[in-house]
């Protein structure tokens, strides 16, 4: 391309930034994040209008998202010394945005959207605001409660998108000279007494198992087990030698697992969903006794009706796998009494109750369980994303501190 | 028109309404300890062969042959339950669903019931049981990430329809399971002891996203698709494949369905008391209708006896 040409379109560019970051900002609705970038954006939002600050965003096309990031980290940086005096409130609120753009990209797919290689686009998905919006905080000195609770939204949003390895990497070290690096370890850094950071990288050692369990049709009285048999499919393709030393691997990545979450257990804040997630870990990799069990210990320690329910649903599901349909059907209506016509449960015991004779009760099972409860997300579903669940309330909790 | 061709439509009309089972009249058909109940499809090619009699069928219950009695289905109110796959794919389309489910409700009978199941982080129904001609309001939107279908389908298996009425379930869906309580196999089964008849319709997938909210979890279902097909088929129902351009071009949801539901208004229950077998476990079902050269014969292909 001629220089003139390229001098050209930079000037064009500039031009356009420029235009942008002039236009008012009181226009209600008037402008997309993408035509008027990230700053005008932050000074609607420091002004608690939170709809309208956001609002582009939420509309914005997808292949402007790497601009904005970019424009996010650079000017937004410039944003908050435009008022020095206001910095440090500056900073907290900066920190919250980045944060709730990123809860509307992860919403719509976008968090992995990075730029284009051939655009010469820094790449910067969600990721990287995240550590942008983490580096403000502490630059503040002492962590206080509003870091706390953003550091816990932030590791929320990622368990939500199952990006694991931005929150740990690697999720399981080789040796004991592995350097592990990662969000979480940033975030436990600065609040080494919260328990919910140390559960959050349990979950995240163990999330390599976050897979659902195709089981084979439960029968009664009859042992059920995975559908598929993941050792003898690894021996097949890579021959006994080497399936052996992946085996040996699973094996210590999975002790190493169980062994984060078993040291939570005693914790009275986080010790109930400790047990149930390491209840879990047992079911997925087939130990169906040692899973009811924990699955049980975790329901009669349980202080809230979400753990309640997740464990007394993981204890069904053990006990359909081995084949005690009396026991799961326990179990599941246990779970329903700690959240009436949650569908999970109600759904899976709906099942055996047909599979027992009893075709009126299931279909009473089955209708109650579609009844519209909007926002209650059923804790089984949420299973799977970490402290996902917990997202909403601690967003609330952060916007009512800067008063938005 | 003239007067006397009037009378006479109008008389034809009377008659054929007289011979109709009424809802309190007409026979109950249900599998449980005594009597079996099957719902038949016979085509010739695409040709749905019409007016058969119970005559015309043989019925194999374990490989021992039943008496039956038929009635057409089109004698037999049906509850029809719609299962629109909204996980994310159908984002788009949703102007022309809202549209097409209202079409539906339109095409159904005086006595059908109609409700509608969609899917996003949990299994809903958006409309709950109507009769025919309701004018509905919906409101449904499409959620990214799980895609219950198996529990959806479960659900949607469970209904309980009155003793006097048939279960129809058309599903449309790309067939990608992920985040269901329900494995293949218990779908299958549940499939297998249902009396609806599960009719699919393949859509086309969309996107999958990674790194969304609450997107798939990786599950190790090898043969996920073709275990709802499977399912389908042990209802006696079948899964519709066509192409993404005829899918729009068809009138889409409304086309389709219109084609499956005119197909089951022609089919068939035969009912049966079991006699000869053991009552208890699974029983194969095998129909025959010798009477109809080069027949193709769609019903379940089996019943679990209670107690089983």
């Amino acid at each position: 391309m001629p220089g003139n040409l390229k001098a050209g379109r930079r000037a064009l560019a500039l031009a356009a930034a420029l235009a942008a970051s002039t236009l008012p900002v009181t226009r209600p609705g008037a402008f997309a994040a993408a035509a008027v970038g990230p700053v005008p954006l932050l000074d609607v939002y420091a002004t608690g209008d939170r709809e309208r600050a956001l609002g582009p965003v939420r509309s914005g096309a997808t292949d402007a998202i790497p601009a904005f990031r970019r424009r996010l980290v650079t000017a937004g940086t410039t944003w908050l010394d435009r008022e020095p005096e206001a910095r440090p409130r500056r900073l907290l609120i900066a920190a919250l945005f980045a944060l709730e753009t990123e809860v509307i990209h992860a919403e719509r797919g976008q968090w992995a959207v990075v730029g284009s290689v051939e655009k010469n686009e820094v790449p910067c998905a969600g990721r990287c605001v995240v550590e942008w919006a983490c580096g403000l905080l502490r630059e503040r000195g002492a962590p206080d409660e509003f870091e706390r609770l953003w550091l816990l939204a932030s590791v929320a949003l990622t368990g939500g998108v199952r990006d694991w390895t931005f929150l740990l990497s690697p999720l399981v070290p080789r040796s004991a000279r592995t350097i592990q690096q990662g969000h979480l370890l940033h975030a436990i850094e600065r609040v080494p007494d919260e328990p919910r950071l140390r559960l959050a990288r349990a979950v995240a050692i163990a999330s390599r198992y976050g897979v659902m369990t195709e089981l084979e049709a439960p029968r009664a009285g009859e042992r059920t087990g995975s559908a598929r048999d993941g050792a003898r499919e690894i021996e097949i393709v890579l021959g006994p030698g080497l399936s052996s030393v992946v085996s040996d691997r699973r094996r210590s990545a999975l002790e190493h697992a169980l062994a984060q979450l078993g040291a939570l257990e005693s914790d009275p804040v986080v010790g109930p969903e400790a047990a149930a997630r390491r209840a879990y870990l047992q079911f997925r990799t087939g130990a169906y006794e040692d899973a009811l069990a924990g699955a049980r210990a975790s329901a009669a320690a349980a202080t809230t009706a979400d753990i309640r329910y997740l464990a007394h649903y993981l204890a069904g599901q053990s006990a359909q796998t081995l084949g005690d349909f009396v026991s799961a059907e326990a179990h599941y209506s246990s779970a329903l009494e700690a959240r009436e016509d949650s569908q999970s449960a109600a759904i899976a015991l709906a099942a055996l109750t047909f599979l027992r004779g009893d075709a009126d009760a299931a279909y009473t099972l089955a209708a109650s369980s579609v009844r519209v409860r909007p926002g209650d997300d059923d804790p089984w579903r949420m299973f799977l994303y970490g402290d996902f669940a917990r997202l909403s309330g601690l967003l609330d909790e952060l916007r009512g501190m800067i008063g938005r | 028109m003239t007067r006397a061709c009037a009378r006479l439509t109008l008389a034809l009309l009377c008659a054929a309404a007289t011979t109709w089972p009424l809802a309190g009249q007409a026979p109950v058909f249900r599998s449980n300890s005594t009597y079996v109940s099957v719902n038949v499809a016979v085509k010739r090619g695409n040709r749905v062969i019409a007016s058969l009699t119970a005559r015309d069928f043989r019925l194999l219950d374990n490989g021992v042959e039943q008496t039956i009695e038929a009635v057409s289905i089109e004698a037999v109110p049906v509850d029809v339950t719609l299962f629109l796959d909204t996980s994310g794919s159908t984002a788009g389309r949703l102007d022309d669903m809202k549209r097409d489910v209202q079409g539906i409700i339109q095409l159904l009978r005086r006595g059908d019931r109609f409700r509608l199941l969609t899917i996003g982080d949990s299994v809903y129904e958006p409309v709950v049981w109507v009769p025919a001609g309701t004018t509905v309001d919906l409101s449904f939107e499409p959620v990214g990430g799980i895609s219950l279908i198996h529990d959806a389908l479960s659900i949607a298996l469970l209904h309980r329809p009155d003793p006097d009425r048939r279960h129809l379930i058309v599903g449309m869906t790309d067939r990608q399971d992920c985040g269901s309580v329900i494995p293949s196999g218990l779908l299958r089964e549940l499939a297998g002891r249902s009396e609806a008849v599960l009719h699919l319709v393949e859509q086309s997938g969309g996107e999958r996203t990674e790194h969304r909210v609450r997107t798939c979890s990786p599950t190790a279902r090898p043969d996920g698709p073709e275990v709802i097909r499977h399912a389908a088929e042990r209802t006696g129902g079948e899964l519709h494949v066509q192409s993404r351009v005829l899918f729009f071009r068809s009138g889409s949801i409304l086309g389709v369905f219109r084609r499956i539901f005119d197909d089951f208004r022609q089919s068939y229950v035969l009912r049966y008391a079991a006699t000869g077998v053991e009552p208890r476990g699974w029983h194969t079902i095998e129909v025959q209708v010798p009477s109809v050269r080069d027949a193709t014969i769609r019903a379940r292909k089996g019943y679990y006896g209670s107690g089983s």
